[in-house]
C-alpha cells in the first residue's frame, strides 16, 4: 500500500518546505505543521479497520541492490505500530498547536516548526519501519531531530552543549544497537523485522542473547536507561514544546519500542539484563526526581523514572503492558510538560521557589495538572491506573521482589509529582506568581484535549472496555475483572504519596528521627547531586578521551610524522656527509694524482730550457756516447 | 790520393760544423755550421762511392745537397719570422719552449 | 574517441592559457570553465552511453605507441572507473569555479590546474600500466607548483614533502611494474588480469606489496598518511578539494584496477592487515581529528578516518564491503570536497581557521549554517545522506570476514559524530563573537559550488542504487576473479 507513504512523508516534505521557504512562509509555518501532522493523524486513524482485521500492511521496495532481497526496505503497519502511530500523531499535532502560542515571539519561529515536522516524520518513520536499516536510519533522524531542538537556542552555550551530550550520548548507544544489527545480518542473513519469530528458531541462544543484548543498548541510550541516562535531563535546555515531545512521544519512547519490536529476539538473558536495568533506573531517577528544585527537572528524572519501568515491566515479559504504559504515560507527559510550560510561560521561572500558589492565576493549568499528577501517580481509574495496576499485577505473579521495588517505585512517583504539584499551584502566592497570567487559549485548548485523554485513555485497556489495547496489538488473553486489592492499593499509595509530599515536601517537616538525619541528609545530597553521575564520566570517561586525543594528536605530530620528517632530514644529512667524503677523500686522491704528476715533471723540467744549444750539445753527446758504446762493443 | 784523406777532411768538416753549432749563437751561423755538417756527410757518400763504384751513393749524395737547399729555405723562414716576432737573430734569447 | 576527447577538453584549454596574454584574466578563466566544463559534458554523455549490464570494458580506444615494448595509448572506462571519473570532472568543474578567487599569476594557475586535470582523468581511463604511470606521475609536477606557490602557510616545505613523499612511494611501483613487464611481457592491464594466474604466489606477494606502497601513500593509509594534513592545510581551497576530492581516489581506484585483480592470491594473503590498517585508519584518524584546533587540519585527518572505511570493504571482498568501499569513494570525494569548499569560505572572511575563534555564526550567516551542518551531518554518517550508506556497507560487508576489526572500526563512527559536532558547536553555537558581526552570508558563486554536491548527498544517501547499479556488474566481475 502505497499510501502508507504519505503518513511520514507528509510531515517530511513540510519540514523541507519550511526549511527552504520557511521565512516566505513566516507564521502560516505553524499551521502548516499542524496541518500535516493533523492528516497523518487521521491517515492513522483510517487504517483503524484494516488493523483491528489483525492485518498487516506493507509497502516495500528495493532499496540496495536487486541482486539480492537483503535490502528490500520497506514500511509496515500492524497493531503494535499502528498504536504508536495514534500517539506520535495525536501528541504531536497537540504539541505543534501548542508551540504556536509558545514560540510566538521566537526570531526562528518557522524553523523551530520545520524541526517538529522532521522529528514526527522521523519518528512515524521509526514506527512504521519493516526494516532494520530504515529502523536505525529513521532512529538516528530522530537522534539528529533531537539534536537540533534540543540546541534550538544555541545562543545559549548550555543549549548547545546539551543538545551535543544528548546526541553523542545516543549515538554510543546506537553503535551498540548497530553492531546488534551487523551480528543479526551476518548470523539469520535477514534483517526484515516481519519474521522475527522465524529469525529466532534458526539462531543459536547464545547469539540471540548478544544480539537482543546490543540492541538493547541502543534503547538505554535512547530511552536514558541508567548508564547512560545524563543526557536527558540536560535536554530541557530546549523550549519546553520539546521536551514535551521527546519525553512524551518521540525520542525516548523509541527504545522501549524496539525492545517491543525486537521483543521475538529477545532470551530469558537478555530480558534479565532489560529487568534490572530498567528497575534500577525506575528508583534510581525517583529518589532524584524526589530532591529537584527546577520544574522540568523533576519532570525529566520522574520520565527517567517511568521509562524505567517501561523497561521493567520489557523485562517481566510483559511487553504489551509496557507499551500500554508507554501510551498512558505519553499523554501524562506531554500534559505535565505543557503544563509546565505554561506555567514557565505565565511567570517566565522554572524555579520551584519562586512559583507558590499558581492556582488562583492559572485555573485551567492547574486543574490539568492536577489530572496528569493524579493520572501518573496511579490514582484508580485514571489512565495511569490500568497500567501501572498491570505491571504490578504481572510483577506479583511473576517476581515479588520485583513487585515490592515497584511498589516502593511508585510511592516514590506519587510523592514528587504531587510534590511539584503542591509547590507550584498550592500555598501563598510568591511575587513571580502574582504577575502570572494564564495562556492563549492556543495553549490551553490542546492541555484540556490531553487532559481529558490522561484522565479517560485509559479505559481503552481496562477490562470495563474488554482490553481493547491488547486485542489491537495481538494479546487477546488477558485477566478478566478488577483486582479490589490492587485498586486498594494503588490507592494507598497515591494517599501515601500525598501525605509524604505534603509533610516533608511542601510544609518541610522533618519526618526522620533526630539520629538518622545525618544520614538523611547525605542522601539527599546525593540524590540532588544527581549521584555524582555526571562527574564521574567526565572524570572517568571524557578528560581521558580528550587527553587520549591529545595523545595521539602529539603521536602523529612526533612520531609519525617525526619519523618521515627524520627519514628527510637523515637524507639531507646522508647526503652532507656524502658531499664531504667526495669533497675530503675522492676529490684529495684526483688531486693527489694530479699534483704527484706535476711535481715529478719538475725534475725534466730543468733541462727543457727552451734555448738550442744545450738540445743540440746533448744531441752530440748522446751521440759520442752511441758511437763509443758501439765501437767498445764490437 | 787514398781514402784516409778524404775521410780526415770530411771528419774536420763536421767536426767544425759540430763546433760552429754548439758554439755560434747567431742562428745564421748555426744553419750555416748546419750547411758543413751535410755536406761533410755528402763528402763522405761521395769518396764511397768511388772506392766501392757504387752508384746509389752518389745519389744520395745529391738527396744531401737538395737536403739541404730546402733546410736552408725552410731554416732562413724560421729565422726571418724569429727576427721579425722576437727582433733577434740569436737562438739563446728565443726560448719559448722553455718547460 | 569518446574518452580522448574527454582528455581532450582539459588539455586544449591548458595550450590554449599558454598562448593568451598574461593579463586577460577574464579570457583565462573563462577557458579554463569552458574546459573544465566541456570535460564535465563528456563525462555526462559518457555516463547516459554506458551499459551498466556490461562488465567488459567500454569505449575503449587502443592506438599502439611504442610497439617494441608492447606499449599501447589504451583507455577505457568499467563500472569502476566511471564514478572516479564523474567525480573526477565534477568537482575539476566545481573547483575551477571556486578558483576564481585565485588573485595572482592566473595564467599559470590554471594552465597547471587542468594539466592536473589531465592527469587524474588519465589514470582512471589508462588501461595500460605504462600510460597510467605516466598520468599517475603528471599529476605530481602540477600539484606541486600549485601548493608551492599558491598555498599559505609552511606552502613550501608541503609541496615538496607530498612531491617526495609520493614519488617514493611510486618507485616501488615503477619496480613492480617493470617486474610485471618481465614476467608477462605486456602493460595490458585486462590482459594483465587475466594472466594474474601465471605469477606464483611470491611474486604475487612482491608485486602486491610494491604496488601496495605506491598506493597506500595516496590513499593515505596508516603510517602514510602524514604529508595528508599538510597539504591538504597549506594548499588553496580549490586545490585542497581537489586533492582530497580526487587525488586519494587514485590511491584507492589503483587497488581496485591494479593491485587487487593483477595480484588475487597476493591480494587475499594481505587481506587482514589490509582490514587492520583500515581499522587502524578509522579510529586513528578520528582520534586525532578530535584533537585539531585548526578546521582544514580536523577535515584532513576525517579523510583519513573516511578512507580507512574504503580499505576495511575492500578487504572483505564481499558484495556488499566492495560496494561499500566504491561508494564511499565516491561520496568521500562529495563530502570532504564540500567540507573544504565551506571551509575555505569561511577563511575567505575570517582569514583565519582555528575554531575557537569563531562562535555563534549561526543566527549571523543562517545559510551557511545551514550548509555547515548539513555537510558535518553527511561526515559524521546520518543516514539519509550519502556517508552512511557507503559506511554501513563497508560495516556490513567487512563485519562477516573480519570480525573484531570491524567491531573497532564501530568506534571511529561515535568519535566522528563528536568531531563533527565539536565543528557546529565551536563555530556555529554559542554567543556570537563580536569579531564577526559584520560577517556576510555565502554569496551566489561559492552557492553554486556547493548546491550540486548537496544534491548528490541526499540522492545517493536516499537512493544510493543510482551509483550503485553502474558498478554493480563490474564489481560481481570483480569478486568473481579475485576469490577465485
Amino acid at each position: 500500500m502505497i499510501a502508507l507513504l504519505f503518513i511520514p512523508g507528509v510531515p517530511l516534505i513540510t519540514a523541507v518546505l519550511l526549511l527552504l521557504f520557511g521565512r516566505r512562509i513566516g507564521k502560516a509555518s505553524a499551521w502548516l505543521t499542524v496541518l500535516a501532522l493533523a492528516s497523518t493523524f487521521f491517515m492513522t486513524i483510517a487504517l483503524s479497520d484494516l488493523v483491528f482485521a489483525g492485518n498487516r500492511i506493507g509497502f516495500s521496495w528495493v532499496w540496495l541492490s536487486q541482486a539480492s532481497a537483503n535490502w528490500t526496505l520497506g514500511l509496515s503497519v500492524d497493531g503494535l505500530s499502528w498504536v504508536m502511530l495514534v500517539v506520535v500523531t495525536s501528541i504531536g499535532t497537540l504539541i505543534a498547536l501548542y508551540s504556536i502560542g509558545y514560540m510566538h515571539h521566537d526570531p526562528r519561529f518557522s524553523r523551530f516548526f520545520a524541526y517538529l515536522s522532521l522529528f514526527c516524520a522521523s519518528m512515524l518513520g521509526l514506527v512504521m519501519a519493516d526494516h532494520f536499516l530504515l529502523l536505525y536510519a529513521c532512529w538516528e533522524l530522530v537522534g539528529l531531530c533531537s539534536y537540533l531542538l534540543i540546541s534550538f537556542w544555541f545562543e545559549k552555550s548550555a543549549a548547545a552543549e546539551a543538545g551535543r551530550k544528548a546526541f553523542l550520548t545516543t549515538r554510543i548507544g546506537d553503535t551498540g544497537m548497530l553492531l546488534g544489527i551487523l551480528i543479526l545480518f551476518w548470523s539469520s542473513g535477514s534483517l526484515q523485522l516481519g519474521n522475527l519469530a522465524q529469525v529466532r528458531q534458526t539462531l543459536d541462544p547464545h547469539v540471540l542473547t548478544l544480539i537482543s543484548a546490543l540492541l538493547f543498548f541502543g534503547a538505554i541510550g535512547k530511552s536514558a536507561q541508567v548508564p547512560l541516562h545524563i543526557w536527558l535531563p540536560d535536554a530541557m535546555e530546549g523550549p519546553t514544546p520539546v521536551s514535551a515531545l521527546i519525553h512524551a512521544a518521540t525520542m525516548v519512547a523509541a527504545g522501549v519500542y524496539l525492545v517491543a519490536r525486537t521483543f521475538p529476539l529477545f532470551t530469558p538473558e537478555s530480558l534479565n539484563l532489560v529487568l534490572g536495568i530498567g528497575l534500577a533506573t525506575h528508583l534510581f531517577a525517583a529518589t532524584i526526581a524526589l530532591t529537584m528544585t527546577d520544574i522540568k527537572r523533576v519532570l525529566a528524572y520522574s520520565t527517567i523514572s517511568q521509562l524505567g519501568l517501561m523497561m521493567t515491566a520489557l523485562g517481566l515479559k510483559a511487553m504489551p503492558l509496557a507499551l500500554f504504559h508507554l501510551c498512558m504515560h505519553a499523554f501524562c507527559k506531554a500534559l505535565l510538560f505543557l503544563g509546565a510550560g505554561s506555567v514557565i510561560h505565565g511567570t517566565h521561572q522554572q524555579e520551584l521557589e519562586h512559583l507558590r500558589g499558581l492556582r488562583h492565576f492559572m485555573p485551567l493549568t492547574w486543574i490539568t495538572f492536577l489530572i496528569a499528577v493524579l493520572s501518573l501517580s496511579g490514582a484508580p481509574f485514571l489512565s495511569g491506573f490500568w497500567s501501572k495496576d498491570a505491571i504490578l499485577l504481572q510483577a506479583q505473579h511473576t517476581m515479588s521482589w520485583v513487585f515490592w521495588s515497584l511498589v516502593l517505585g511508585a510511592l516514590l512517583t506519587a510523592t514528587y509529582l504531587l510534590r511539584l504539584y503542591l509547590r507550584c499551584f498550592h500555598g501563598s502566592p510568591s511575587s513571580d506568581a502574582k504577575h502570572a497570567h494564564e495562556s492563549p487559549a492556543i495553549m490551553t485548548a490542546p492541555l484540556v484535549l490531553l487532559a481529558i485523554f490522561a484522565a479517560g485513555i485509559g479505559l481503552v485497556g481496562s477490562p470495563w472496555m474488554h482490553h481493547l489495547f491488547f486485542r489491537i496489538i495481538g494479546v487477546h488473553e488477558m485477566h478478566e475483572g478488577i483486582e479490589i486489592g490492587m485498586v486498594a492499593l494503588s490507592a494507598a499509595l497515591v494517599l501515601g504519596g500525598f501525605w509524604l509530599a505534603w509533610q516533608v515536601g511542601f510544609r518541610r517537616r522533618q519526618l526522620l528521627p533526630a539520629s538518622l538525619r545525618p544520614i538523611g541528609q547525605w542522601l539527599y545530597q546525593a540524590a540532588f547531586h544527581k549521584y555524582y553521575v555526571d562527574e564521574f564520566y567526565d572524570k572517568a570517561i571524557l578528560q581521558p578521551f580528550y587527553a587520549a586525543t591529545r595523545a595521539f594528536s602529539r603521536f602523529d605530530q612526533k612520531v609519525v610524522d617525526g619519523a618521515v620528517n627524520a627519514a628527510g632530514s637523515g637524507t639531507w644529512r646522508l647526503g652532507q656527509w656524502k658531499e664531504r667524503f667526495d669533497r675530503l677523500i675522492v676529490d684529495r686522491a684526483v688531486n693527489g694524482v694530479a699534483t704527484a704528476t706535476r711535481n715529478l715533471g719538475l725534475l725534466p723540467r730543468l733541462i727543457q730550457t727552451g734555448i738550442v744549444h744545450p738540445y743540440l750539445l746533448m744531441i752530440v753527446v748522446a751521440i759520442v756516447a752511441l758511437a763509443v758504446g758501439v765501437i767498445a762493443s764490437q | 790520393m787514398t781514402l784516409r784523406w778524404f775521410l780526415l777532411v770530411s771528419h774536420a768538416l763536421f767536426c767544425l760544423g759540430v763546433f760552429g753549432m754548439l758554439t755560434r749563437r747567431n742562428a745564421i751561423a748555426m744553419l750555416l755550421s748546419i750547411e758543413l755538417l751535410l755536406n761533410a756527410a755528402g763528402l763522405n757518400f761521395v769518396c764511397f762511392s768511388r772506392i766501392f763504384s757504387n752508384a746509389q751513393a752518389q745519389t744520395i749524395a745529391f738527396f744531401v745537397i737538395a737536403l739541404a737547399a730546402c733546410e736552408a729555405v725552410v731554416g732562413l723562414a724560421i729565422i726571418l719570422s724569429l727576427s721579425r716576432h722576437a727582433k733577434t737573430v740569436f737562438a739563446d734569447e728565443a726560448k719559448l719552449l722553455s718547460g | 574517441m569518446l574518452l580522448t576527447s574527454l582528455l581532450a577538453c582539459p588539455l586544449l584549454g591548458m595550450l590554449l592559457i599558454l598562448v593568451l596574454p598574461k593579463s586577460s584574466v577574464r579570457w583565462i578563466r573563462g577557458v579554463a570553465v569552458v574546459a573544465t566544463g566541456a570535460a564535465l559534458l563528456v563525462g555526462l554523455k559518457v555516463l547516459g552511453q554506458f551499459q551498466p549490464a556490461l562488465a567488459s570494458m567500454q569505449f575503449e580506444e587502443r592506438a599502439s605507441w611504442i610497439p617494441q615494448l608492447n606499449i599501447s595509448y589504451y583507455l577505457g572506462i568499467d563500472g569502476l572507473s566511471l564514478p572516479m571519473v564523474l567525480l573526477t570532472v565534477l568537482l575539476g568543474f566545481l573547483a575551477c569555479l571556486a578558483s576564481f578567487g585565485i588573485t595572482q599569476r592566473q595564467k599559470e594557475y590554471f594552465a597547471l590546474y587542468l594539466l592536473l586535470e589531465v592527469g587524474m582523468l588519465g589514470t582512471f581511463l589508462a588501461l595500460d600500466l605504462f600510460l597510467f604511470y605516466i598520468f599517475w606521475e603528471i599529476v605530481l609536477v602540477p600539484m606541486y607548483f600549485l601548493i608551492g606557490i599558491w598555498g599559505g602557510g609552511r606552502r613550501e616545505y608541503s609541496a615538496f614533502k607530498f612531491f617526495v613523499y609520493t614519488l617514493a612511494g611510486s618507485l616501488a611501483m615503477l619496480l613492480g611494474i617493470l617486474a610485471l613487464y618481465l614476467n608477462t611481457q605486456t602493460f595490458d592491464l585486462v590482459a594483465l588480469s587475466g594472466k594474474a594466474s601465471q605469477l606464483g604466489l611470491g611474486l604475487q606477494k612482491v608485486l602486491f606489496v610494491a604496488f601496495f606502497l605506491a598506493f597506500a601513500v595516496k590513499v593515505p593509509i596508516f603510517p602514510f598518511h602524514t604529508w595528508l594534513p599538510d597539504a591538504h592545510v597549506d594548499a588553496p581551497t580549490p586545490i585542497s578539494v581537489i586533492l582530497a576530492g580526487v587525488l586519494l581516489k587514485m590511491g584507492g581506484y589503483g587497488f581496485f584496477r591494479i593491485g587487487y585483480p593483477l595480484f588475487p592470491e597476493g591480494a587475499q594473503w594481505f587481506g587482514s592487515a589490509m582490514a587492520v590498517l583500515g581499522m587502524i585508519n578509522i579510529v586513528y584518524g578520528a582520534f586525532v581529528a578530535m584533537a585539531q584546533t585548526d578546521f582544514k587540519r580536523l577535515v584532513a585527518y576525517s579523510s583519513v578516518s573516511h578512507m580507512g572505511f574504503v580499505l576495511l570493504g575492500l578487504a572483505s571482498l564481499t558484495s556488499e564491503g566492495l560496494h561499500g568501499a566504491m561508494l564511499q569513494m565516491f561520496n568521500h570525494g562529495i563530502i570532504t570536497g564540500g567540507m573544504f569548499l565551506l571551509v575555505g569560505v569561511l577563511y575567505d572572511r575570517a582569514h583565519t581557521r582555528q575554531l575557537d575563534a569563531f562562535g555563534g555564526l549561526g543566527a549571523r550567516v543562517p545559510v551557511y549554517a545551514g550548509l555547515l551542518i548539513f555537510f558535518s551531518l553527511a561526515t559524521l554518517g546520518l543516514p539519509g545522506l550519502s556517508g552512511f550508506v557507503g559506511e554501513f556497507m563497508a560495516f556490513v560487508g567487512a563485519f562477516g570476514v573480519w570480525r573484531w576489526q570491524t567491531m573497532v572500526s564501530i568506534i571511529g563512527v561515535v568519535i566522528a559524530a563528536a568531531y563533527s559536532l565539536r565543528v557546529i558547536q565551536q563555530v556555529l553555537l554559542g554567543p556570537l563573537n563580536e569579531r564577526w558581526a559584520s560577517m556576510p552570508d555565502i554569496g551566489p558563486r561559492e552557492w553554486i559550488t556547493v548546491a550540486p554536491l548537496v544534491v548528490i548527498i541526499l540522492v545517493i544517501g536516499i537512493w544510493p542504487l543510482t551509483l550503485l547499479h553502474l558498478q554493480d556488474t563490474s564489481l560481481q566481475q570483480f569478486i568473481a576473479h579475485v576469490t577465485r
